[in-house]
């Protein structure tokens, strides 16, 4: 199995968050980033602030068809159905864990035929969108998503690859036997078993 | 950072051999899962264990099995390759640099002895038992034996039926659809790559 992370690794948007942000006029703040690394707020604090901040600059409710304008601005890499499909036609699983949103991750995942596609749900309440959400996959957690899921499907953590793109997936790394990072990936190329400079690479390592 | 013994050297020393077609995938696949396997034991991993431990891991049957595996497959090479990269990455640690040229030392000499991998065996040793076992364990599935077969059922997914007779054993797999297509195309892609490998016996 091929385990995938979405933002900056099949998009080339770093984060599907920061590109709301950016969307409505609004800033991520490092600080709370920061808060929910050290543990003093969940990640469904985060996911609220991060909203709540989103409707402040917006300076009114924003609702569901602007909120997917913004994710749409969001696309798939060019080469990443390729990628895929090599993967797939290698006799691999691919899969993706994100703690995008589901605007986005979602629809990546069915541009790309991905059916293992785990992210994190936003939750309008009719047109409206609400601070908070749905988490399936804590950024911190990732590594426990990973492992979950080569369990249940039966794979094992033996027989599974990882590929991202960022310090949030060093945890990741230091579980699978085998990681490719797709650069520009800060201080988690260090942890990674391979590092690319494009996705379409991983299909040049010989490995899969 | 230290570099990890699986993720950092192995994995990539290994992989270096299969794209010149020095070393088949399957063997190369095989011989990680050993090492994958002996990590969780021997606990020598750089971020939830101590490399230090490498020089319990290079004195057991599990590296013994790692090894002639990479012997058997013309590719000593790559073990050379891991051992002199172990030296380099912790030469802090004595006792593991001494340990890997005893058996650098060793390796030269010949493939190493004492050597009873499930793994690398040719002999079939398998029983219900076991089989049942396995079932529960791995995949945590309902199981249930009977005189000569056992049946496990995972979920709504996947029902498989063990036989196991004087001469053969016989496997039915039963994979619901709504699994997704992926997961078909890869489990037929690797019963495809069994028979193969049978075939090729």
């Amino acid at each position: 199995m091929v385990v995938f992370d979405c933002d900056g690794v099949l998009t080339y948007e770093k984060s599907s968050w920061k590109a709301l942000h950016e969307y409505f006029g609004s800033k991520g703040n490092l600080y709370f980033a920061d808060l929910y690394r050290r543990g003093a707020i969940s990640y469904l604090d985060w996911m609220k602030i991060d909203i709540a901040l989103m409707i402040h600059s917006h300076g009114k409710p924003l609702t569901r068809g602007e909120v997917e304008r913004a994710a749409s601005r969001i696309r798939a890499r060019p080469l990443a159905k390729k990628v895929v499909e090599g993967v797939v036609k290698r006799g691999h699983i691919p899969a993706v864990v994100s703690s995008g949103i589901d605007l986005v991750v979602k629809r990546v995942c069915e541009e790309l035929n991905i059916e293992l596609c785990f992210y994190n749900e936003l939750v309008f309440l009719g047109e409206e969108l609400i601070p908070g959400g749905v988490v399936h996959v804590p950024l911190k957690d990732k590594q426990l998503v990973v492992k979950k899921l080569a369990e249940e499907t039966g794979i094992g953590l033996e027989n599974t690859v990882y590929v991202g793109d960022d310090e949030w997936d060093i945890d990741v790394f230091k579980l699978v036997p085998v990681s490719i990072a797709v650069e520009p990936c800060g201080t988690a190329c260090e942890y990674a078993t391979y590092v690319v400079r494009e996705l379409e690479e991983i299909l040049e390592l010989g490995i899969l | 950072m230290k570099p990890d013994f699986l993720r950092h050297i192995v994995n990539p020393v290994i992989d270096s051999y299969i794209k010149p077609g020095k070393l088949a995938l399957k063997d190369a696949i095989e011989a990680k899962k050993l090492v994958f396997a002996a990590e969780e034991r021997y606990k020598f991993s750089v971020y939830d264990g101590d490399p230090a431990n490498l020089v319990t891991y290079f004195k057991s049957e599990e590296f013994k099995a790692f090894a002639n595996l990479l012997e058997s497959c013309n590719a000593k090479e790559a073990l050379m390759e891991i051992l002199e990269e172990v030296k380099r990455s912790y030469s802090d640690i004595r006792e593991l640099v001494d340990t890997v040229e005893q058996v650098a030392e060793l390796l030269e000499r010949g493939p190493l002895k004492h050597v009873s991998s499930p793994g690398t065996s040719n002999v079939l040793d398998l029983n219900l038992e076991k089989v049942a076992s396995a079932l529960k364990d791995r995949l945590n599935a309902e199981v249930l034996a009977t005189p000569n077969s056992v049946y496990a059922r995972l979920g709504n997914v996947l029902e498989l039926e063990v036989y196991i007779f004087k001469h053969h054993v016989k496997l039915i797999f039963k994979v619901n659809k709504r699994t997704g297509k992926h997961v078909l195309e890869a489990l037929f892609g690797k019963v495809l790559s069994l028979a193969e490998e049978v075939g090729s016996i």
